[in-house]
């Protein structure tokens, strides 16, 4: 009804064009920010606690000096509890630690090529494929050994691989093998140096911090020594991922937020100035007719375009940039495989914190 | 009487009042021109925008064509001023960024049988400048546009405040003569302000405001035609 009208709106948007577009932009930013935070790190937790709990993420894990009764054990602290052996590898130009499959806890996830069938298969994590230029298929030389790398492989207890339990940085070309536990023990240097661990995953999964505590003091109490005690929580092979995600949401979020305020703000003096600017032309209008609704309508039509184009563009390019950026690994359609923790994707996720 | 307006009271601010209108009243017929004549702060505009239903009064009745707009609501208001009023201004006021016919076009756009924009341009003699933005045009051409403007909508009340008062002598005789020509052709009844008495010859009744009050009016039966007013 109001068509003449609306023909202006047009005029003022390209009459102040740069203007309009540079507080586009930043309501783009801003709805950008706001998205990436909240759809990166949802997405992200998403897949951190799917891949824990389908894959029975242990709750702790812990040496002895002695071995345990382990079905003895489980009954004691209603909990699972399984052993696993751990080996280091050198390599000419890396180490690969060897772990044996967990059976009940730490299931490792294939992420790509077989599993595990013949004596001499060995998975490895992908970033150790690639680092030692490998592909599916390929023989690998361990300890004298010849193995066939079958996969690649993730493995809960070592999401973000670390090769010491209080390291900070992965070490360069340390990577994570899982091999059957008769292969590991079959190895030269594994008589001496090969170890068992022992990881705990509790029934009830609500109070876990007591049923820890408890399951210490009686191993003290029966008189094991016990070392390379973590909990889970600590452990930043299996934390690390969390500590990125709320850093992620702690950091994006006021970001996010003093871009909204700012944008808010822009467009109120974008208004007010409008407004004053026009008051004689809209009192005119008035007195010839215009209803006060017809005429905020007008006024707020060139902020309310500006804004949603902004907040549009930035959630489409959010996005567009998330499909390039977790192509491997978007948590609906491929993350049930959990490569997605390979150490390369957590790095990168880690970049697309505002502050880096 | 077309026009009638009785005891109308008026006053602005809180705290410290100052009375702008003191009982002020006219009557106008109907297809009449009336000049309200008056020194500046003499309450001219005051009255006007009352008349025109974008302002009451504090006191006192207005009645148009038999409608009394002082009882009306607000919304009653704005159905008045559409249909009926039609504004003039001494700045024009058109919209900038919309060429001649536009600005036009946004008045007949919440009329409810307005008059083909072609028709009113050709009237006010700008059929060729239909295309123009306001600045574009001079100021005696800007009032012309808006003189379109308001009689697009065929309003039955014109009200002019000042039109001509940032017009030069000969532009504002055509503009006042183009009044004059509406109210013949159209039947407009039409309440103009002005602080020239001469404008008063070219009107049917005059009426001399002071203080909030009309302190006298007259009455003509044949006006002098605007292009033979002498300033
Ligand atoms: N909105 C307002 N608020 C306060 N005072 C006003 C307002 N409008 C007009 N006035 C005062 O009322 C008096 C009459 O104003 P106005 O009707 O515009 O006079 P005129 O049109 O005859 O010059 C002036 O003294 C003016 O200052
Ligand atoms: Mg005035």
């Amino acid at each position: 009804m109001v068509s003449a009208l609306n023909r202006r709106i047009w005029r003022m948007l390209r009459e102040h064009m740069g203007r309009y577009v540079g507080i586009a932009i930043l309501v783009l930013l801003g709805s950008f920010y706001f998205t990436a935070a909240t759809g990166v790190a949802g997405s992200m937790e998403r897949m951190v606690v799917g891949f824990a709990d389908r894959n029975q993420q242990e709750d702790l894990t812990f040496t002895t000096d002695k071995p345990l009764d382990i079905a003895d054990w489980e009954r004691e602290s209603s909990a699972t509890i399984e052993a696993s052996l751990r080996h280091d590898v050198r390599l000419p130009k890396g180490e690969l630690r060897l772990l044996s499959p967990g059976a009940e806890l730490n299931l490792a996830q294939v992420t790509s090529g077989q599993a595990l069938a013949n004596p001499g298969d060995v998975l490895v994590d992908p970033h150790f494929l690639q680092t030692q230029g490998l592909k599916v298929g390929d023989v690998l030389t361990l300890d004298g050994r010849t193995f066939t790398v079958v996969g690649t492989v993730a493995v809960p207890n070592y999401v973000y691989p670390l090769k010491g339990l209080y390291d900070v940085l992965p070490t360069a070309g340390f990577g994570i093998g899982v091999a059957a536990q008769a292969d590991i023990e079959a190895l030269p240097s594994a008589t001496e140096a090969a170890s068992t661990t022992y990881s705990v995953r509790f029934h009830d999964r609500d109070r876990i911090e007591a049923q820890t505590a408890a399951l210490r003091n009686l191993l003290g109490d029966d008189g094991y020594r016990v070392t390379e005690w973590i909990e889970a929580e600590h452990n930043q092979r299996i934390s690390m991922p969390w500590g990125n995600i709320s850093s992620m949401q702690s950091m994006s979020f006021p970001v996010a937020i003093a871009f909204f305020v700012l944008g808010c703000v822009i467009v109120g003096v974008m208004i007010t100035r409008t407004v004053k600017a026009d008051s004689i032309i809209a009192g005119s209008l008035y007195a010839l007719g215009y209803r006060r609704a017809e005429l905020t309508r007008h006024y707020l039509a060139v902020p309310v375009l500006v804004t949603l184009a902004g907040s549009l563009a930035g959630t489409l390019w959010r996005c567009l940039a998330s499909r390039r950026w977790s192509a491997p690994c978007s948590p609906r359609t491929t993350c049930r495989t959990p490569g997605c923790f390979s150490r390369r994707t957590i790095l990168r996720s880690r970049c697309s914190r505002p502050s880096c | 009487m077309f026009l009638a307006v009785s005891g109308l009271q008026k006053s602005y601010g809180t705290g410290i009042v100052t009375p702008v209108l003191r009982g002020t009243g006219l009557e106008l017929a109907r297809q009449r021109i009336g000049v309200i004549l008056g020194p500046s702060g003499s309450g001219k505009s005051t009255l006007m925008n009352i008349i025109g239903g974008i302002d009451r009064a504090d006191g006192g009745t207005v009645e148009v064509d038999g409608e009394r707009i002082s009882d009306l609501t607000d919304d009653q208001l704005l159905e008045y001023r559409r249909a009926s009023v039609g504004f003039i201004f001494q700045f024009y006021n058109l919209v900038p960024n919309l060429t001649a016919g536009e600005n036009i076009e946004v008045v007949s756009n919440i009329s409810e049988k307005p008059l083909k924009i072609d028709d009113v341009l050709s009237a006010v003699g700008l059929a060729d400048k239909k295309n123009r933005f306001p600045l574009e045009l001079s100021g005696g051409e800007q009032q012309r546009v808006a003189i379109a403007r308001a009689i697009v909508k065929s309003p039955r009340l014109l009200l002019c405040d000042e039109p001509t008062g940032a017009l030069d002598l000969e532009t504002s005789r055509g503009v006042l003569a183009l009044l004059q020509r509406v109210n013949a052709e159209f039947g407009t009844t039409i309440l103009m302000i002005t602080h020239n008495a001469a404008i008063a010859d070219m009107a049917h009744s005059v009426y001399r405001m002071r203080d909030g009050q009309v302190e006298e009016a007259t009455h003509h039966d044949q006006p002098v035609p605007a292009e033979r007013i002498q300033w």
